[in-house]
């Protein structure tokens, strides 16, 4: 009898933890919740304040655009069958990665739109490759970031163009040598099988789940990023500087690491004058495709195994060519 | 994370965006052109969220959670945000970030004795974003050299600019408060100097810089003499954003 209790308990007890977990959670907010004037006085230390604000900027921030990502993935994934997509695109790769390309203008917003869009791509059947040519090409040229960049270099128009190309470059040769090397091996996506049963339940299935997960890597990158914030002072950017190559990896490893808003990103390059333009140019074409939010979202959505080839490789094609673009237009 | 909880949390997040979007508490994060969207996601959320619990609760089905995935433990994650604005409330950047004089910004084609001109008010209310970028143009500089002017901003003594001054801010932002630039002016000959993090609405004229001026590190933004200020509520809209977009 006491055999057959112990082996009983053995199979409930991850459910009942599991129960449990929930219960303390909630039970937690309510709590704080209740208590919050007193809590308030015991957090206004300001650098944990600080680190709030910017927290809640980020995530409020990248919120909106996640959440239309998520719907537009979820509507691609419940109701655009299957096929459709694959035959809407040329057949060959080196045709259909730099239609994906240009085909990024078209969603307009933020970088953290893409990556659930894209799962939803590669989910209905397009090409890894092609659909990562997208998630890459998406936030860097729109008509919104455009416009935004040219607002904040007023005295150097090209530095539009040479945004403009360069990204788009990185895209393209990052998606050919993703078909070459890589294939449909180390990304991980979401198969679907809503093609049967109620469509709006499926679609809002997908999106919640998506959500849910996106979201919650988006509160490691945010922290990640308020954190950076927080610990490095302002005026240590200020004193870093330099030219050269030094200057613009200094640059791009600024661009992972501050996580700034594609929208955004140009008014903080504005004000690091110190830097050569080329440099600038790198802390722009890199933020909007690799940083610490972005990683944790591509993490979320297509795996370690995935991340840990794909952010090295972009991050080095992006300093490349903004070599490149920099040293022909700038 | 199971069917039921997910949908909590989604439910849950909407109603902060919602209640953010609603109320001025988006103004410490983000610019107010952000207010429609936000609240957009936050109605998106929350009916899709209050859409998956009735569903859990009509068909709770024994397969279900492995049917729609389980959204994995990082959902969890999502209470975070809720947890911080209850444990801290909602507040703006504070002078935690206040440092030295801003640079590069964008040029600046505002013409503040036009603008003086055409409103109603004897003292101009400006940006001082305004007395930042105006300064260094030639009519602009004239003018403020010459004219009190109005501003409002937060007071600090982050850098120390000599007895009876202290340092106004307010922060510039372009798209959130993650990317803020503190703009800051130097005011002197005040008889009494308000707190640290007081709020004022101030009236004051650009001064030339004496050559005896303290060095760059500790010299914030121009250098102007008080007429008169007096102490204000934080203003729902903390930040500033550039005139040219």
């Amino acid at each position: 009898m006491t055999v057959a209790a112990v082996s009983g308990g053995d199979t409930e007890a991850p459910e009942r933890k599991r129960r449990n977990v929930a219960g303390i959670v909630w039970a937690n907010l309510a709590l704080f919740f209740l208590y919050q004037e007193s809590v308030h006085r015991f957090l206004a230390y300001s650098g944990l304040r600080h680190w709030s604000t910017i927290f809640l900027a980020t995530m409020l921030q990248a919120l909106p655009f996640l959440v239309l990502g998520v719907v537009v993935g979820a509507a691609i994934s419940a109701f655009v069958p299957a096929v459709a997509l694959a035959r809407a695109l040329p057949k060959r790769s080196i045709l259909a990665v730099p239609v994906a390309g240009l085909a990024g203008a078209l969603l307009p917003g933020c970088e953290c739109s893409a990556a659930p869009v894209t799962n939803r791509l590669v989910s209905r059947g397009v090409e890894p490759a092609v659909a990562l040519t997208f998630l890459l090409a998406a936030p860097a040229i729109n008509p919104i970031v455009v416009v935004a960049t040219a607002v904040a270099f007023p005295n150097h128009p090209e530095m539009v163009w040479a945004r403009f190309i360069a990204s788009l470059a990185t895209a393209i040769i990052v998606g050919l040598i993703w078909s070459r090397v890589a294939g449909r091996k180390w990304i991980r996506f979401t198969t679907d099988d809503h093609d049967h049963g109620h469509r709006l339940d499926a679609f809002v299935a997908t999106a919640t789940n998506d959500f849910a997960q996106a979201g919650g890597f988006l509160v490691v990158g945010a922290s990640l990023v308020a954190t950076m914030q927080t610990v490095v002072p302002a005026h240590f950017l200020r004193s870093l500087g330099g030219s050269g190559f030094a200057a613009i990896l200094t640059m791009a490893c600024l661009a992972v690491l501050l996580s700034v808003c594609s929208e955004a990103d140009a008014f903080v390059a504005a004000g690091l004058i110190q830097f050569s333009l080329t440099a600038r140019l790198a802390f722009l074409v890199v933020g909007p495709m690799i940083d610490l939010k972005l990683i944790a979202l591509q993490i979320a959505v297509f795996g370690r195994a995935f991340a840990a080839r794909f952010a090295p490789l972009v991050f080095i094609i992006a300093i490349l060519s903004s070599i490149v673009v920099g040293a022909v237009l700038l | 994370m199971k069917p039921l909880d997910r949908a909590r949390a989604v439910t849950a997040t909407g109603a902060l965006a919602l209640w953010m979007g609603l109320t001025n508490a988006m103004l410490k994060y983000l610019k107010s052109s952000m207010r429609p969207w936000l609240v957009l996601a936050g109605i998106g959320l929350v009916a899709m969220g209050v859409y998956s619990l009735i569903g859990e609760r009509r068909h709770a089905q024994p397969d279900h959670t492995h049917r729609t995935g389980s959204g994995g433990t990082i959902g969890w994650l999502l209470v975070t945000p809720i947890v911080i604005v209850i444990a801290f409330g909602a507040n703006a950047l504070g002078t935690f970030a206040v440092s030295g004089p801003a640079s590069g910004l964008p040029s600046y084609a505002f013409d503040i004795a036009q603008y003086a001109a055409s409103a109603d008010e004897h003292v101009p209310k400006l940006r001082i974003g305004d007395i930042i970028e105006g300064a260094p143009e030639r009519a602009n500089r004239e003018y403020l050299f010459t004219h009190d002017v109005r501003f409002i901003g937060f007071v600090n003594h982050v850098g120390y600019a000599g007895p009876r001054s202290f340092i106004v801010t307010r922060y510039l932002i372009s798209c959130c408060a993650a990317d803020a630039i503190p703009l800051s002016v130097t005011i002197n000959g005040a008889t009494t100097v308000p707190e640290n993090n007081q709020w004022i609405d101030i009236t004051a004229r650009l001064q030339p810089v004496p050559n005896s001026a303290p060095p760059q590190d500790t010299f914030f933004g121009p250098l102007m003499r008080v007429t008169k200020y007096k102490p204000i509520h934080e203003p729902d809209g903390p930040y500033e954003s550039l005139r040219s977009v």
